[in-house]
């Protein structure tokens, strides 16, 4: 004989138990931790087919709560039984963790054990269970554990060695569809949760009743023909489940008070595991068993009518086996910030799976964007990025958003013009937050020095202040992997092209002019063997960039420009980014070559060899003319002699750092030395003068 | 549908209908379904650091020899909670589906897409190799062009008609293309005698289960059906 194992319940919460919960807190309970009534179901055990391995794998058995749980009526899902129970919720973790577990749980087990003394059919009360809860509504997240008391039976109830085995092999198939029938008209329209049954006078047929009738309706039958029979949510198939334990207990205690309790208690037990007669080829899959009670002299002690409540166990384990709460995490479902991350990233993971199976999604929304102006373009290339799924972004503007901003610069409002205008990078971060909250946006406010506008010696702090600004500016290239060009001016682009070129980044560029624009990458630093490096914005300029800005009127100094341009310039200068991000060279991508039929590239033929990424070409340079609609693809060679991306000037950067930088801003003429664009200027010159110009015969006159 | 052919019967098994609570006769299909997932979960939840107790009063269940052992903590079933509903917009079903752990914490998208509930794992991220999900041309001996796989059926995010709670579903008009062109093709395959059935074109009821029964089967390729 073997000691009979019962498979413990464990608890199925639905989502809408939460949601539920959540509403019953702020609608009634609010600060009460008075305990609530709450109601579960359980069914028959099921198994579930593993398609991989082909076994059939029996399903934890589950006690299932859902929302309706705190309704006082609800309609039971088809073929389960209800279970009654009581919840506490505590308002803080604390009060959770401190509570009185023990006394809560014997208080719920002395309920069952008032209706096993008192109650005529305790069966509704053999299932009650315990719920605690404390529910974070902050972080969505609701810390529970359940209990279900069942009493231990001393000594154990046991049995044959041969264990449980099919109902069918047992009692026939005749026998278990008239057990089965005549069960379903006990509960009304489905089987109830116990019941007994004994054969009838008509052979193979069976009689059932309600489990409290138990002295009464096996008065005249023998131990060996008495079937007690529970809906078993177990599907173990050497285990049933855990409400019969409590069962037992109950007929063991009738036992103990009846005039036969010295006699040992023997019977056969009926685990219903189907929902509905099987079909005529299928088996049934109820098991059976014979149990028993041994007798043991004073054990009978603790049953005596009266008697103290017997000692019970019952509390859940967590998925790693320990006693201990378990925790549902719903922010997924309803903390609105995860669910707009949820929804963005789903939206670009469709375009790979409906369109694009090789786009490398998790690529671009890793790189991280340092854009240098937050003005037309750097707010229009932030969200162009944002729509990417790009997750950081920082802005760098030295400015304050001013009247005329807002109708040309998307993230701008005319709230954040008021009082002197909001610093431009830091609005210009926060309206991008504004838009996705999942976004790691950060603005500074920072002026980059430029060649062509020294840097006044004193007072001493000026130049402390640029070279702070400038190692700011170097820390911040070095945190981000793309930098943007977005400034207004063609001086201010050098610094950072510089920069970028030494700390190997991808540099992108934007101009506008009034309706024309360029949108550039710059040219990595090393390339392979007979692949021609690629320019920068200087490489084709035979004069260091100098002060454009300084006495020139208005509308010389803001770029104006036609409103289309800057969208079109920012959304073609992130495409370009993306397209170079998807391609296996990244920035060494080389430039697509010039097509046979001079500019107009036939848009579907798809180049062959390395030249496209699986969005497209990568070229070098676009050059953008909006009176003709149309777009140039310009590839540039980088220029051995430029002030702005050569050797010769990152050499002099890399030895002398900021002494360097204050040489380019303060002197003019100290960039074409270095290079030695001035010997250029020089020869050329030289080759001017030496041209013979023929003159003409005559006056030198006009004639008209 | 359950006569013809067992093929079909585990996916159109297990099927409750509930009627929608205002609109009598409107209503929809419903079953809960149970999964797995491929990859061992690292039971995050579990692990949250407010939930360490050291309580010793409670009797350890280990002690207990009347308690089965636990042999269930290592593989943890999901809950699928299944629905067939109609999609006006359409004019046609949808399967829609939500799908959480026993603690009633809803999947999160990575999550979902590794269950057994979805015919084989795709990978979350890009190789060189395609990864996208096609569905079998009807009858591979075909060879005609309009027979060519049809795509993945796009997975949305979108609130469940009648009950209103946020479910997973797949978007009826991609469904929708695929099971015409199925039907299609067998119409094809029946006149040219390669399929049993006199060809005649199916009206009514007849025409709608063979739709029903085509559209399972095109679920089925990227969804565990069978309850």
């Amino acid at each position: 004989m073997t000691v009979v194992q019962f498979n413990p319940l464990t608890s199925t919460v639905s989502p809408s138990l939460w949601h539920a919960l959540t509403k019953l807190k702020i609608d009634v309970l609010k600060l009460s931790q008075d305990t609530v009534p709450i109601s579960a179901s359980y069914s028959a055990g099921r198994t579930v087919t593993d398609r991989e391995t082909g076994t059939d794998v029996p399903l934890p058995s589950t006690l299932t709560v859902a929302g309706e749980a705190f309704e006082a009526t609800t309609t039971l899902p088809s073929h389960s039984v209800s279970a009654l129970g009581v919840l506490k919720n505590f308002n803080t973790i604390e009060e959770f963790k401190a509570a009185d577990k023990q006394a809560l749980f014997n208080d719920v087990a002395q309920e069952i054990w008032n209706s096993i003394k008192s109650s005529p059919d305790p069966s509704k009360d053999l299932s009650r269970f315990l719920l605690i809860t404390f529910a974070d509504l902050k972080k969505y997240k609701f810390y529970y554990w359940f209990a279900f008391p069942a009493f231990i039976s001393k000594p154990a109830w046991e049995i044959e060695e041969s264990g449980w085995q099919t109902a069918e092999d047992n009692l026939g198939r005749g026998a278990l569809e008239s057990i089965f029938t005549s069960a379903q008209s006990l509960g009304g329209s489905s089987t109830p949760a116990f019941f007994l049954a004994r054969p009838s006078s008509i052979p193979s047929e069976y009689e059932t009743a309600p489990l409290g009738q138990y002295a009464t309706f096996f008065a005249n039958t023998a131990q060996s023909s008495r079937i007690v029979a529970f809906l078993d949510p177990s599907a173990h198939p050497q285990h049933p489940g855990w409400p019969l334990r409590n069962a037992l207990f109950y007929i063991s205690y009738l036992h103990s008070l009846s005039p036969h309790s010295a006699q040992p208690l023997r019977l056969s037990v009926l685990c219903l595991r189907d929902s509905e007669l099987p079909g005529p080829e299928k088996p049934w899959k109820s098991r059976f068993g014979i149990v028993s009670l041994p007798l043991a002299p004073g054990a009978s002690a603790p049953l005596e009518e009266g008697g103290a409540r017997p000692a019970a166990v019952g509390w859940e384990k967590n998925t790693l086996g320990k006693l201990a709460p378990r925790m549902a995490d719903l922010a997924p479902m309803m903390d609105p910030t995860q669910l707009a991350d949820q929804a963005v990233d789903l939206n670009l993971k469709l375009m790979r799976w409906r369109i694009l199976p090789s786009l490398d999604l998790e690529r671009v929304s890793s790189t991280r964007c340092l854009l240098l102006g937050a003005g037309t373009l750097g707010c229009y290339v932030g969200r162009g990025l944002m729509a990417w799924g790009v997750r950081t972004i920082t802005f760098v503007d030295s400015g304050r958003v001013s009247f005329s901003n807002p109708v040309r610069q998307p993230l701008f409002e005319f709230e954040d013009c008021l009082n002197g205008g909001k610093p431009k990078a830091e609005a210009a971060a926060a309206a991008l937050k504004r838009v996705f909250p999942g976004v790691n946006a950060t603005g500074h406010t920072l002026s980059i020095p430029m060649p062509g506008h020294p840097i006044p010696s004193s007072p001493p702090s000026l130049v402390e202040q640029a070279r702070a600004d400038v190692e700011k500016l170097e820390k911040l290239i070095d945190e981000h992997d793309v930098v943007f060009l977005l400034m207004d001016s063609r001086e201010s682009r050098w610094l950072p092209t510089l920069l970028g070129k030494a700390k190997g980044k991808v540099v992108i560029n934007a101009a506008l002019g009034f309706d024309t624009y360029l949108v550039m990458r710059h040219g990595a630093r090393t390339s392979e063997a007979d692949v021609p490096k690629l320019g920068c914005y200087y490489c084709n300029d035979i004069v260091a960039p100098a002060d454009s800005l300084t006495d020139r009127t208005l509308d010389q100094m803001c770029t104006v420009t036609r409103p289309g341009l800057a969208s079109i310039a920012s959304s073609t200068a992130v495409e370009l980014l993306v397209s170079l991000l998807q391609h296996p060279k990244g920035n060494h991508a080389p430039s697509p070559k010039p097509s046979q039929s001079g500019s107009q590239r036939d848009p579907s033929a798809q180049d062959a060899g390395d030249e496209s990424s699986v969005l497209g070409l990568v070229p070098h340079q676009l050059r953008g003319y909006l009176a003709q609609f149309n777009n140039v693809l310009i590839t540039g060679a980088a220029y051995e002699r430029c002030t702005g991306c050569s050797e010769i000037v990152i050499s002099a950067y890399e030895k002398e750092g900021f002494e360097m930088m204050l040489k380019a801003f303060n002197q003019p003429g100290y960039l074409e030395q270095l290079t030695g664009l001035d010997k250029l200027h020089a020869e050329g010159e030289a080759a001017l003068e030496s041209v013979d110009w023929e003159e003409e015969e005559g006056e030198g006159e006009d004639d008209f | 549908m359950y006569g013809e052919g067992d093929a079909l019967g585990g996916a159109v098994a297990g099927w409750t209908w509930a009627d929608h609570p205002m609109a009598p006769g409107y209503g929809h299909l419903h079953r809960t379904a149970f999964v797995k997932e491929r990859v061992d979960p690292t039971h995050p939840a579990d692990s949250d650091s407010l939930l360490s107790t050291d309580d010793e009063w409670i009797v350890d269940m280990d002690d207990d020899p009347s308690a089965a052992p636990d042999t269930q903590s290592n593989t943890p079933v999901l809950t699928v909670q299944q629905y067939i509903v109609y999609s006006p917009t359409f004019q046609v079903p949808a399967l829609y589906f939500t799908i959480h752990d026993s603690s009633g914490s809803p999947l999160p998208l990575d999550r979902l897409l590794s269950t057994t509930l979805f015919q084989r794992p795709f990978p979350m991220t890009t190789t060189a190799t395609s990864s996208a999900i096609l569905l079998p041309p009807p009858d591979s001996s075909l060879s005609e062009p309009e027979d060519a796989p049809a795509p993945f059926p796009l997975l949305s995010q979108g609130d469940h008609p009648i009950l209103g709670t946020p479910c997973w579903y797949f978007h009826p008009c991609e469904t929708s293309v695929a099971v015409k062109e199925l039907m299609d093709a067998r119409e094809r395959e029946q006149e040219q005698g390669r399929q049993p059935g006199s060809g005649e074109k199916l009206e009514g009821e007849a025409l709608w289960l063979r739709w029903l029964k085509t559209w399972f089967a095109v679920l089925s390729t990227v969804v565990e059906m069978r309850s």
